[in-house]
Formats: structure tokens, C-alpha cells, sequence
């Protein structure tokens, strides 16, 4: 299902009450997104193997002992950085703390056969800085999506689906639920402002809950909005 | 599998619209909508028969190493085999973090008959590469709404989940109806049960996965 689909979803389920009013096809479009961007931490912890990427990239600069790689655009966490050469085929992840203890000790790697790299922001640093390209494997995310005609929810045909199929129908209630609070919210009724300062609380805990550091291994995945 | 039920996408329809005319004679439903409500209420229930047998949904096809998942994928059902010299040799399924270790290290070297997949790019990936597979996997059932699919498609569900499904559909499309203020909670309620209901099925998948794949049991790797 496309994005135009869903926004057409949420449109029709608006249809026969006051939500209507003050939901345009721009505003629908925005609720889709916050309702993607709300699933997508749960998505990931329902599986995992959906949102894993691999892509070869080639070193960016280097100094005398560690060289450069720009991460993709679509980067989210690193899983595996395969590295030619090395013993287990792999370099290490570490923290920025451990790999810099590590770094200066060739007993303990960044040699090419025990290589280490760190994830810093925009870029993966790696040691030695003989290693000229390697192949990242990683979790990937989206952002904004504008375009109408992005699929959602359809993999397969060397397209990537933005989330898997299963949360369709919870993608389009979330943006239509969005949808009544927001028209909630523009009513300016006294007998509403308790129930505006509820929703204010409820997205409050949503925007909370959704930003919640991940735990990707042995994580509950969440049962309610 | 079990006596598959007999009404179509149209049929399914018109049953929905009987239920719905009991509460209310005078509305005019969408047939639009009533489709897409009948697809996901279809879905929820299937995730439910799945997860209650899950061989009756298992099915298999060939693919090759780097192709994409088929377009109606749901789940990997921890069942793929290689055929080498007319033996069958199961796939074992690894993480992500273990490709380079199963790439290279020679005590746990991917081989013809000790062979991996992993599932990345949203594509099949066999190690070593370039094998071609049987892949056992839940498919999607097929799909019921939008104006290319016509009234006489049918999905593969059970009999017994006939009435299940028509009285679900017309719960999510009554909603429509209702005043702003619950439909809101409606809506709120529908999207919660939808999510446990789907956090019990991927879970449920882990579990049948490890009780009855013939990976886990043949062992012959």
C-alpha cells in the first residue's frame, strides 16, 4: 500500500464525523507519518530482519593510524562490519571509550587482522587505516515521507517496504485516532478543556514512550498505544 | 488443512452489509470501506488461526540467494532446505552478527551441507552464496481491497473463521458512525487490540518456530 493509499484509508474512516472538518489531504499526510514514526520502534522489535541493510562503502580520509567512512543517510544502529582479511571476518564494534583504550594496543587489535572501529555520529572510524572499504551491516530508518507514491507496506520486487505489512491496519487507526484528538483539541468547548488536557497527556506519553532507548535483544514489545 | 470457507471478497461484502443493516437501516456504507475493514478483520483472524496451527499456512517456494522476499511475505517459518547430490540439507537461520564468523572461520564454515540463511535488504541471502533454496514462510493472504481486485477473489481461511471475520469487519465499520468522541476511544481501543493480537502472533511465530521446525529437529547439520 502506497502512502497516497493510506492517507486514502484515514481520509475515508474521517468521512462521516466532525473529524472531516479540519482534515485536509497535507494534515492526513502528516498524522500518517507521526503514526509510522510511532510504530516503528515496535515494528523493529517484532522483527528485527526487516530493517537490516548491508551496503559495501569506501573509505573517506584517513590519518596515519585510522581511517573514515561515511555512514549512509538511512543509518540507524550498526549490527556487523565485515572487513576482508580479518580473523572472524569482522572488525569489532566498540565503544568510544574501549576503543580508544584498545586502539594503541596491538595485543588487543586495530591490526588488520583484528580490526577495531567505533560509530560516531555521521561517520565510522576504523583501525588500521589500511582497510579501504568495508561492508556495513546495519538497521536502517526513515524520515519524513512527502512523496506520495513511496510504498509502505509491500516488500518484495527490490523495493523497500517502510514498515511490515502486519501494521497496516495499526498505522491508518493511529493516524485517525491523531486525527479525532486533533479535532479534540480544536473544539473550544469549557466541558472540553479537562478532555484536551487527557489527549495533551496521552501525546505527551506517546511521544515519551516512543522515544524510549531501544533494547533490541529479549525487549517486550509493546502493547498499547 | 481444514474446509476452506466459501464466501469471496464480494460475498464477504454483502454478509458485512446484512450485519451492519441490523443497527442501522438508513446509512449509506462504503463498499470501499467495508472491503478494507474486512481485509483487516480477515488478517486479524488469521494471525490468530496461524499462530493456533501454523502448518496449515506454511508454504513453500524456490528462490535463490539475493532474490526478494516474495511480495506476500509475512514471516520466515524456520524451514528451508538445500538439495546437494539429491540430500537434503536444512538451513540453519543466523543473525546478522555472525555472518563474517560463518563466512570465515574454518570451525563453523557455511558449506553445501552445512548451509546458512539470513534475511537482509528485505532479500533471501544464503551462505555460502549463490545457492538456490526451498523457503518455507508465511504468505499474506491475498488482498481484498482497491478497485483492480474484483469481487470474485477468494482468500484461503478456514470455514469455521466465516462468522468471526464478518462480525469484526462490521465493528471496525461501525465506528464510522459513531459520535466524535467515541469513535475516538473506539478507535484508541481497536488500535490497542490490534497490537497485542500482533505482538501474540510474533511471538507466537518464535514459539511454534522453535517447537516444530524441522530444523531444531532433524539436526543432521
Amino acid at each position: 500500500m502506497t502512502l497516497d493509499n493510506m492517507i486514502y484509508q484515514v481520509l475515508i474512516r474521517c468521512k462521516h464525523t466532525a473529524t472531516a472538518v479540519s482534515l485536509d489531504q497535507p494534515t492526513a499526510k502528516q498524522l500518517v507519518n507521526k503514526a509510522l514514526q510511532f510504530y516503528y520502534p515496535i515494528a523493529l522489535r517484532a522483527d528485527q530482519t526487516f530493517y537490516t541493510k548491508s551496503v559495501t562503502i569506501a573509505q573517506a580520509s584517513q590519518t596515519t593510524n585510522e581511517g573514515t567512512f561515511d555512514l549512509p543517510t538511512d543509518f540507524y544502529k550498526g549490527l556487523l562490519v565485515e572487513v576482508s582479511g580479518a580473523k572472524e571476518g569482522a572488525a569489532r564494534i566498540l565503544g568510544h571509550r574501549e576503543y580508544i583504550n584498545v586502539a594503541n594496543n596491538p595485543f588487543q587489535g586495530g591490526t588488520a587482522a583484528n580490526p577495531v572501529c567505533r560509530i560516531d555520529t555521521t561517520v565510522l572510524k576504523l583501525r588500521p587505516q589500511s582497510v579501504m572499504s568495508v561492508t556495513l551491516h546495519y538497521i536502517w530508518t526513515f524520515q519524513f515521507i512527502d512523496d506520495e507514491t513511496t510504498e509502505i507496506t509491500d516488500p518484495g520486487n527490490g523495493h523497500f517496504a517502510i514498515i511490515p505489512w502486519t501494521f497496516e491496519q495499526p498505522v491508518i487507526l493511529e493516524a485517525v485516532r491523531l486525527a479525532r484528538l486533533r479535532h479534540n483539541l480544536l473544539v473550544d468547548n469549557p466541558s472540553d478543556v479537562s478532555k484536551g488536557l487527557q489527549t495533551l497527556s496521552d501525546a505527551i506519553n506517546a511521544i515519551r514512550d516512543a522515544n524510549t532507548p531501544l533494547r533490541l535483544y529479549g525487549a517486550e514489545i509493546p502493547t498499547t498505544s | 488443512m481444514p474446509a476452506q470457507s466459501l464466501y469471496n471478497k464480494g460475498q464477504r461484502r454483502a454478509k458485512v452489509k446484512t450485519l451492519l443493516m441490523a443497527f442501522a437501516q438508513d446509512i449509506q456504507y462504503d463498499d470501499a470501506l467495508i472491503d478494507a475493514n474486512v481485509e483487516y478483520a480477515r488478517d486479524y483472524v488469521w494471525r490468530t488461526y496461524v499462530i493456533a496451527n501454523e502448518s496449515d499456512f506454511r508454504k513453500y517456494i524456490s528462490i535463490a540467494d539475493g532474490a526478494s522476499l516474495p511480495s506476500d511475505f509475512t514471516a520466515y517459518a524456520n524451514d528451508a532446505v538445500y538439495v546437494n547430490n539429491g540430500v537434503e540439507y536444512p538451513l540453519s537461520y543466523i543473525d546478522t552478527e555472525e555472518i563474517g564468523t560463518r563466512k570465515t572461520n574454518p570451525y563453523c564454515l557455511a558449506s553445501n551441507t552445512s548451509p546458512s540463511i539470513f534475511f537482509e535488504n528485505q532479500k533471501v541471502n544464503t551462505l555460502p552464496s549463490g545457492l538456490t533454496i526451498t523457503l518455507g514462510y508465511y504468505p499474506r493472504q491475498p488482498k481484498m481491497f482497491g478497485s483492480t481486485i474484483p469481487d470474485a477473489t477468494y482468500d484461503t481461511m478456514p470455514y469455521q473463521s466465516e462468522s468471526a471475520i464478518h462480525q469484526l469487519a462490521a465493528e471496525y465499520t461501525l465506528e464510522q458512525l459513531l459520535p466524535e468522541e467515541k469513535a475516538y476511544l473506539l478507535t484508541q481501543q481497536q488500535a490497542a487490540e490490534v497490537l497485542t493480537q500482533n505482538k501474540a502472533f510474533y511471538e507466537g511465530l518464535f514459539d511454534n518456530q522453535m517447537l516444530n521446525s524441522r530444523t531444531e529437529s532433524s539436526g543432521s547439520v
